[in-house]
Formats: structure tokens, C-alpha cells, sequence
């Protein structure tokens, strides 16, 4: 990874960034909770939006912008709303 | 500032909130810092969380009517502090009991000797217990002066273990097999010869050749039985010279012999006579701390205790409970009776012999003299005595008569 590119995911504040470990997800740069279920967190970054699902979800700790979230992880997926829901 | 870092450990709230759309509050407690963990969902309608304690009226000002908030349980240092204070006498108690506990481990509550066999139990207890060693003693972090106490004491003992096992105490020891205390028979030439002067009652040579017969006097020094032998060889290369053979000469000799002894006896005798004024008291031990309640109020001259014991127990705590009673005495003096006076001096006699005399001597025959002076009677006893005289002396043996012998053994 280039110095370029370690800035950029590093200062990326309004992007999604994950990182999963065994059964422990970090999820960073949550700006807004759009659905917390037991088998499902989406969460808003800020550009946008990050949603993960599996199963048995707790969030151990919420704040500052970082939620960190035990339970089993089977998907991940970003997206971005659309430009006609944006206007 | 700086505990807020711990704000979780600190107190924390364990809380139910109940009401529609769970994420708003989520959002509006993120919004305004207010930390969360362990977030559960129950349903979409119910979820727990934990919050800071500081943060709680925040997230209730922050949920207004909108949802419903319930404390289900409260942890961290403050709460467990406040729980700590309600149930103080439980806390206390239980401390203690803690304490008791440990306080009673200090002591010994059980000794177990193991290993003897010509010495009885009972002398060794009183030894160790001489020594510092007894039930409800306190512990020691080392045994070694009850391990030397019973080797002074003990002869016949080779091995001694005192070890702790909780409270218990075990005394292993070792006494000398018989084999071990048969002496190697000792080949070194010896006479028999008087450690004292007297007449010979009885001689029993065993070993050797006797030098004296019944009724005889000897002094001390004088040979009673000879270990060295005169033979002639009857090798003839060796001429007809006449050479000594040396033995470790051996047996018994009895001898009468004086003996004087002098005991003094105080004239007065001093008796304590009870005034009738007394202090009644009670005594307390409890493990190592002890009251006596008398002991600091006694303000007689002269005091005789009198302690009846209500309470002596090693279990589960060395405690000692007794009343005591001091009373006043006075100190008189009376002319001692001239027949206890004998019958004191008689019974020292019999302590001597008792003491001081060996299996097959005795006093034969006494006579006791008393004279008073200052203050004292003066008993002069003389005593004959049968007593064994016979001590043994190595004879020097020269140089050639050794190297003689050697040949002869050859």
C-alpha cells in the first residue's frame, strides 16, 4: 500500500471501514443507525452505507463513531443510495 | 475528568428501553456522546443496554416520552460500595469469621508422637511441652529446640522429626535398636582399680585376676582385678623368660566405704496464716491475649492465688477461663519441731540413695549428728555405704611386651 493510499483509508471519514476477526466486527465511521436487529446492522458512513448479516448480533460497545458488534458475520455489502432518492 | 475514563467500571446501568423505532434512540445517543455496550435485541419493540451512570438522565431527557426506560440492575465499584454499606453486618461478620479462622490456624490444637518405644508418651510430652511445645501453643516456624530438647533429654534417641500438618503437629522420632547399643567388645587392656577408699565386701571378677579378697582395705588407685597375665612359653626357641599377656579386665567390686554428708534445716519455720481479706477475679486467655482482672488490684504485702478453672480448651481456640481469688496472708514463725526436723533430714538421706546410689549398694549404716547455731540446725550425717568401687584403668603396655604379644598371636 502506497503512502497515498494508507492517507486515504486512513482519512476516509464518510467511507465504510470494517474489519471482521473470528466473531468480532469493528465497524468505523458510523454516523447513523438505519437497522439494528439481532441478524442485521445497517449503518449510514456518511457516503455510505455498510450492512452486515449473520446471526446472535450484540453490540459490545457503541461510541465515538465505532461500534464494535459480536455474533457471527455472513455477509457484508456497501452501498449507496440512489441519485433520484438523493434529489 | 480522569474517571471518566472508568465511567463503565466505575457505575454502570443495565437498562430495558421499550418503545418504536429503537434506532432513533441510538442515533440521538450517538449524537449527544452518550457511550453504550452490550446492546441487545429482544424484539423490535424492546432492547437492554448499558450505559455510564453519569449518562443515564442524559439518555432519560434524551428518550422523553417517546419510550420507556426501566433499570434493571446497577454494577460497577460505587453501587457494590453502596451494597457493601447496606449489608455492613453481614460484610463484618463475615470478616471475622475470616479472621477467626485464621487467628486459630496460629495455634496447635493436636501433638502426635510416633517412633517410641522404651520411652513412654508421657515423659516426651512433658519434654516438648518444657520445651514450648504443648496444645494450644502457638506456632513455630522452627522446631529445632524441641529437636535438641529431646536429644538432651533422651539419650537412646538417634532421630527426631517435628513437622506441621494445619494445626497438627507430628513428633517422629528414632530410639537405637538394641543391636546398636551393644557395645563392640573393647579389647584394650584394662585393670579394675578403687575410684575410692574402702573395705572390700564383695568382688566378682568377670575377666582378669583378683587382686584383693573380702575384708581387705584399699586405698584409691590400688588394683582390684589385674588384666595383665605372667605365662611361660611353652615354645622353647623362645627360652624360658617369663612374659605378660594383657586382657581388658572386668566384673564388680563392693566396697563399705564412709560417707559424709551435711544438711542444714532453718530453725523457725515460716507458715502463712489467711487474714480472711481477699479480691475475687477472673482470668481470660484467648489465644495469645490474656486479662486478669485481680492481677492489677492486689495490694497486699503478702498474697497467696487461688485459680478454679471453668474453662480450658485447645478447640477450635486455645481459651482459658478461671476465677481467681487473691487473698491477704500474713508470714509467721515458728520454732521447728525437733522431730520434723529429723524427719526432713531422714527423708534427704533417702533422697540421696535414691539419687545417688546404683543398683546393689545401699546404706549399710548411719548415724546423724545435729547442732544448732545461728539460725540453722546442722544435721552431719555419716553414712556407711556398700557401694561399687571399680573403675577401669588402661594399662600402658611397653613397646617390646606389644610387639612380643603381636608374634604370639601369629
Amino acid at each position: 500500500m502506497s503512502i497515498k493510499e494508507e492517507l486515504l483509508f486512513d482519512f476516509a471519514l464518510n467511507m465504510p471501514r470494517v474489519l471482521v476477526t473470528g466473531k468480532t466486527t469493528v465497524l468505523d465511521n458510523v454516523k447513523k443507525v438505519m437497522l439494528l436487529t439481532d441478524s442485521q446492522i445497517v449503518v449510514f458512513n456518511g457516503q455510505k452505507y455498510t450492512s452486515v448479516t449473520g446471526d446472535g448480533f450484540v453490540i459490545t460497545e457503541l461510541k465515538e463513531g465505532r461500534m464494535l458488534v459480536s455474533g457471527e458475520v455472513e455477509e457484508i455489502r456497501f452501498f449507496a443510495s440512489l441519485q433520484e432518492d438523493k434529489g | 475528568m480522569k474517571l471518566k475514563k472508568f465511567g463503565f467500571l466505575r457505575h454502570y446501568k443495565k437498562i430495558k428501553v421499550e418503545g418504536t423505532d429503537l434506532n432513533g434512540i441510538v442515533n440521538k445517543c450517538m449524537k449527544n456522546g452518550i457511550s453504550m455496550r452490550n446492546l441487545k435485541w429482544k424484539d423490535p419493540l424492546e432492547s437492554t443496554v448499558e450505559i455510564k451512570g453519569e449518562d443515564f438522565q442524559g439518555l432519560k431527557k434524551t428518550a422523553g416520552h417517546s419510550y420507556k426506560v426501566t433499570v434493571l440492575k446497577e454494577g460497577g465499584v460505587i453501587p457494590l460500595f453502596k451494597s457493601m454499606k447496606a449489608n455492613i453486618t453481614a460484610i463484618v461478620g463475615a470478616f471475622l469469621l475470616g479472621a477467626f479462622i485464621f487467628y486459630q490456624s496460629l495455634f496447635v490444637a493436636e501433638i502426635r508422637i510416633d517412633g517410641y518405644r522404651s520411652i513412654s508418651e508421657e515423659s516426651l510430652r512433658k519434654v516438648i511441652a518444657d520445651a514450648g511445645l504443648y496444645e494450644g501453643a502457638r506456632k513455630s516456624e522452627d522446631y529445632n529446640h524441641i529437636k535438641e530438647a529431646l536429644y538432651r533429654e533422651f539419650g537412646q534417641i538417634t532421630w527426631v522429626s517435628v513437622y506441621e500438618d494445619g494445626r497438627l503437629v507430628e513428633v517422629d522420632i528414632s530410639e537405637a535398636s538394641k543391636q546398636e547399643e551393644a557395645e563392640v567388645e573393647d579389647e584394650t587392656p584394662v585393670d579394675i582399680v578403687a575410684d575410692r577408699a574402702g573395705m572390700i565386701e564383695k568382688i566378682l571378677p568377670l575377666k582378669g585376676n583378683a587382686c584383693v579378697q573380702k575384708g581387705e582395705y584399699v586405698n584409691k588407685g590400688d588394683v582390684l582385678i589385674s588384666g595383665a597375665f605372667e605365662y611361660q612359653s611353652s615354645d622353647y626357641s623362645r627360652g624360658d623368660d617369663i612374659f605378660t599377656m594383657y586382657s581388658h579386665a572386668s566384673g564388680q567390686v563392693y566396697a563399705k566405704a564412709p560417707l559424709r554428708l551435711t544438711y542444714y534445716v532453718e530453725k523457725n519455720q515460716r507458715i502463712k496464716d489467711k487474714t480472711g481479706k481477699f479480691i475475687p477475679g477472673i482470668y481470660i486467655k484467648f489465644g495469645d491475649a490474656e486479662v486478669d482482672t485481680a492481677a492489677g488490684l492486689n495490694k497486699y504485702e503478702v498474697s497467696e492465688r487461688e485459680e478454679i478453672k471453668i474453662l480450658d480448651i485447645v478447640k477450635p481456640l486455645p481459651v482459658k477461663i478461671s476465677l481467681i481469688k487473691i487473698q491477704e496472708v500474713e508470714i509467721k514463725e515458728r520454732h521447728r519441731d525437733m522431730n520434723k526436723v529429723k524427719e526432713v533430714v531422714e527423708a534427704a538421706v533417702r533422697q540421696y540413695q535414691k539419687d545417688n546410689l546404683k543398683e546393689g549398694e545401699e546404706i549399710l549404716a548411719q548415724n546423724i549428728d545435729y547442732s544448732e547455731s545461728q539460725g540453722v540446725i546442722k544435721a552431719d550425717v555419716l553414712l556407711e555405704v556398700l557401694e561399687e568401687i571399680g573403675a577401669e584403668k588402661i594399662i600402658k603396655v611397653k613397646e617390646e611386651e606389644k610387639t612380643e604379644e603381636n608374634q604370639l598371636e601369629e
